[in-house]
């Protein structure tokens, strides 16, 4: 097995950054170091948040999946039914379209996912050519908060639009680095394309 | 130390555990041994497991003590407690069949098979209040306990009436009963995991009210069932239970179920007559009560309120009040949080009356001077 | 072996178990997300009474480990007993540091105040909540209440302060002023005076609110639309002391409070006005 129970403590820091990630959608939260260096950060979200009264999902990894189901006792079930779903890479339109998004009487249904995130959330300059930079705004967003995307990450944040297109229904989405870095986008994040590539970055 | 509007922290809280603690376990009077309130005060020490939602009578029993006798004090320690419990498993489901009457009584006929066992009860005793000098009342008691070690145990009852059959099981077989039984299978609602609001399924109503304030269910009863405000219900009592239940775990090994402890409950079935316009006339319906211990009223009270809530299906608030105003907790704790400072609002209170006062003031000039 | 040896005996501080901390934790994200909506939860029974912080406490200690230092404030006042006790009961079972100073808290746990000064963006201010339900005054039934909510028919509200107006020449409303959040929902701001009302809006600071009798918590973000409920013409107003000064650092600046007396007034946030007043 890779990955191992947290601790009171490690859960307690992991959390800590997705709530801050949450708080502060677009702007970079950093998990653990020591937690990181020792298994996929990717896997710490679920790791932190679900037991044995929760359901996940991780279609693209079943090991880990079953190692996650095994450490914290969540119950595995499909992707549309799951409370928390766990992606390698960006997930398929279809996929992300068809995760819970909660009722209007029941909003706090509305699915966890958890993305593997592998672009630099810093705009490079000049931009790199597969980029886009997106504007972020709502609830907690410092204004001119941007985010710079390839364009597999900007077709999943377009479906991610579409399932948050009738609020308070929605998914609420943590993007993590392989070194832990963490982008929260609650589903009250909205997401715009900016001017065209070429303009100078925004300031993040 | 004193409130003084609440200031004097943290040497006046230590003030007063201390004085609240010295004054219990300080005093002339012998020590109030666990056992002594086990076997003295059975009856609060089951109603405040009941209340608590926590079967484990030598904690009840060591709560009661430090509540000095207030139940609900001894309720929120065993709650409180519980919350640092981790959960180690679920239960298997206990067939109610499987238990074992010490009393056992069916007001709704003369005779049934397994009979009417009266059983330790105080029913038909006369409430004569005994005014013995405590010496006396003692000395009698050990020569009780003398002439009792001289009797031989009696032979068991037979198996029919340590385990008799229901009467619901008799009135079906008279098709005298609306069958609501289940062919599904769904999971109980956990109302220590998910708070239950109207409209909730039967198990979060019951096991609301399993774990309800006696006196607030028995409030209810009066007030909704039969009683000076409420309008009447036809509710006949079937079986009134006091009888032992197994529990029952999955061993985590060979995989067989295992009975690892025994619990007291006392159990209700109440026949409902159903004369409501739009209600089978033909039939019967039944509403059930279980509750830790033994606790009859609270019981009678609960079956009650089932059937009765079944009949309301929503058409008043029944339900919720039921489901949210009879927690013993919930209520006292709102009620006596009434005793923390209040002064910022009070001091907003005083502040919109001088505003009012003031436009009032300002339009009455204005109309004088118009 | 009985059933008692499985369980480990080592005397615990902890408060709340490993699972609740989790449920916890899920339904303050899932408040996060959803501004203003009270998201259920499974409210855990507390060493304090229901209606005197369970529910704060339940969050505060969901939050918090050893290296965050707390702030808890009754009223304004660190050193009220409610608050002493609270703070030794998060203190004793989760390590965490204290202080007074709320720009050096980490977490400030407050029962009917926002502090008047320093928090920032990396402060999380946790409120504690008698009654979540802003619209129970118009409406007693749940399902009813659950409708409204869901459906943003906020009508009755509206009419409530339009009579309150009508009748009064003000409206009346004393603490726990409604708020529309992010522009959604209607919330319960808690017993905070009308004074401390507008730091919420566009705050940079996470607020919390835990209702563990009610089994309810809900979040403002940090950087969020606030709004009072009120109409066009009739502004918001605050609590007004006609000028009147604290009697112990002599400023007018603060929420204050008075004596019975109603001459004599005093800062309501203890801290703050003693940071006002010359070290002796």
């Amino acid at each position: 097995m890779r990955l191992s129970t947290l601790t009171s403590k490690e859960s307690t820091l992991v959390f800590r950054a997705l709530l801050t990630a949450f708080a502060f959608p677009g702007r970079v939260s950093q998990l653990p170091r020591e937690l990181v260096a020792r298994m996929p950060a990717l896997c710490l979200p679920m790791l932190a948040l679900t037991d044995i009264e929760t359901t996940m999902c991780a279609p693209d990894q079943p090991e880990l999946q079953a190692e996650i189901a095994t450490i914290t006792g969540a119950r595995t079930v499909a992707s549309r039914e799951a409370q928390f779903v766990m992606h390698d890479a960006m997930p398929t339109d279809e996929t992300t379209l068809n995760l819970h998004r909660g009722t209007t009487y029941q909003p706090e249904l509305g699915c966890r996912l958890v993305v593997a995130w592998n672009v630099p959330t810093v705009p490079a300059v000049p931009p790199l050519p597969d980029s886009t930079q997106l504007r972020l705004s709502g609830p907690g967003v410092v204004s001119g908060t941007t985010l710079t995307v390839n364009s597999a990450s900007a077709a999943f944040l377009a479906a991610r639009s579409v399932a948050n297109s009738r609020p308070p229904m929605g998914i609420d989405c943590w993007l993590v680095s392989a070194t832990g870095e963490v982008i929260g986008l609650p589903r009250t994040t909205h997401i715009a394309a900016m001017s065209f590539a070429g303009s100078v970055p925004g300031k993040n | 130390m004193g409130y003084v509007s609440a200031r004097g922290g943290l040497d006046a809280i230590r003030a007063a555990e201390k004085l609240v603690r010295t004054k219990r376990l300080v005093s002339d009077s012998n020590w109030l041994e666990e056992e002594q309130i086990l076997d003295k005060l059975r009856l609060l020490v089951d109603r405040v497991m009941g209340e608590a939602g926590l079967w484990e009578p030598q904690l009840a029993s060591k709560a009661i003590r430090q509540s000095e006798g207030d139940a609900t004090e001894a309720v929120h320690l065993l709650r409180a407690y519980r919350s640092t419990l981790p959960r180690l498993t679920y239960s298997e489901a206990t067939d109610v069949d499987d238990a074992q009457v010490m009393r056992r009584i069916v007001p709704a006929f003369q005779r049934v098979p397994g009979n009417q066992l009266l059983g330790r009860s105080v029913d038909y005793t006369a409430r004569f209040l005994e005014r013995t000098a405590d010496a006396d009342a003692r000395e009698e008691a050990e020569k009780l306990r003398g002439a009792e070690r001289g009797i031989v145990e009696e032979k068991s009852p037979p198996a029919e009436e340590i385990s008799p059959r229901r009467l619901i099981d008799l009135l079906r077989d008279m098709d005298m009963l609306i069958d609501r039984r289940r062919t599904d299978d769904p999971e109980p609602f956990d109302i220590t995991r998910t708070p239950a609001r109207p409209p909730a399924p039967r198990s979060a109503l019951l096991s609301s009210m399993s774990r309800a304030d006696t006196g607030a269910l028995v409030n209810q009863w009066y007030r909704n069932i039969l009683g000076p405000d409420g309008y009447l219900h036809e509710v006949t009592l079937g079986e009134v239970r006091h009888a032992t239940l197994p529990l029952n775990v999955r061993h985590p090994v060979s995989g067989d179920v295992v009975t690892v402890s025994h619990i007291r409950v006392s159990e209700v079935e109440a026949i409902e007559d159903l004369e409501g316009i739009d209600e089978d006339r033909t039939r019967f319906d039944v509403g059930y009560g279980l509750c830790f211990g033994h606790n009859e009223r609270k019981a009678i009270a609960m079956a009650n309120l089932d059937i009765a809530c079944h009949r309301d299906a929503g058409k008043t608030q029944l339900e919720q009040s039921l489901l949210l105003t009879t927690d013993a907790l919930d209520s006292a704790g709102f009620l006596e949080h009434l005793k923390l400072p209040h002064y910022v609002t009070f001091r907003s209170m005083i502040e919109r009356k001088l505003a009012v006062r003031k436009m009032r003031s300002n339009e009455a000039s204005a109309h004088d001077g118009a | 072996m009985a059933l008692s040896d499985l369980i480990d005996h080592r005397e615990s501080t902890e408060l709340l178990d490993e699972f609740a901390k989790r449920e916890i934790r899920r339904a303050t994200l899932a408040a996060v997300a959803i501004p203003g909506y009270q998201v259920p939860f499974g409210s855990r029974e507390m060493p304090v009474a229901r209606g005197w912080g369970s529910g704060g406490l339940q969050i505060t200690l969901a939050v918090v480990h050893d290296d965050d230092t707390v702030k808890v404030i009754d009223q304004g006042d660190d050193d009220g007993v409610n608050a002493v006790n609270l703070r030794r009961l998060v203190t004793s079972s989760t390590g965490a540091d204290e202080s007074s100073i709320a720009s050096e808290a980490t977490l400030t746990q407050s029962r009917h105040r926002i502090p008047e000064d320093g928090l920032d963006e990396t402060s999380i201010l946790v409120l504690q909540v008698p009654v979540p339900e802003p619209l129970r005054g118009v409406e007693r039934d749940m399902r009813e209440l659950a409708r409204m909510h869901g459906e943003a028919d906020y009508s009755r509200m509206w009419l409530s302060l339009y009579e309150d107006k009508v009748r009064n020449g003000v409206i009346t409303q004393t603490t726990g002023y409604p708020c529309l959040v992010n522009g959604r929902y209607v919330v319960a701001t808690t017993p905070i005076p009308r004074w401390d009302i507008p730091r919420l809006h566009d705050a940079p600071f996470l607020t919390l609110f835990g209702a563990g009798r009610e089994k309810r918590i809900y979040a403002i973000p940090p950087y969020t639309m606030v709004e009072p409920l009120t109409f066009e013409d009739v502004p918001f107003e605050v609590e007004n002391s006609d000028g009147a000064c604290c009697a112990l650092c002599g400023k007018s600046e603060s929420f204050l409070v008075s004596l019975p007396n109603s001459t004599t007034w005093l800062c309501s946030d203890t801290d703050w006005c003693a940071r006002q007043r010359p070290a002796t």
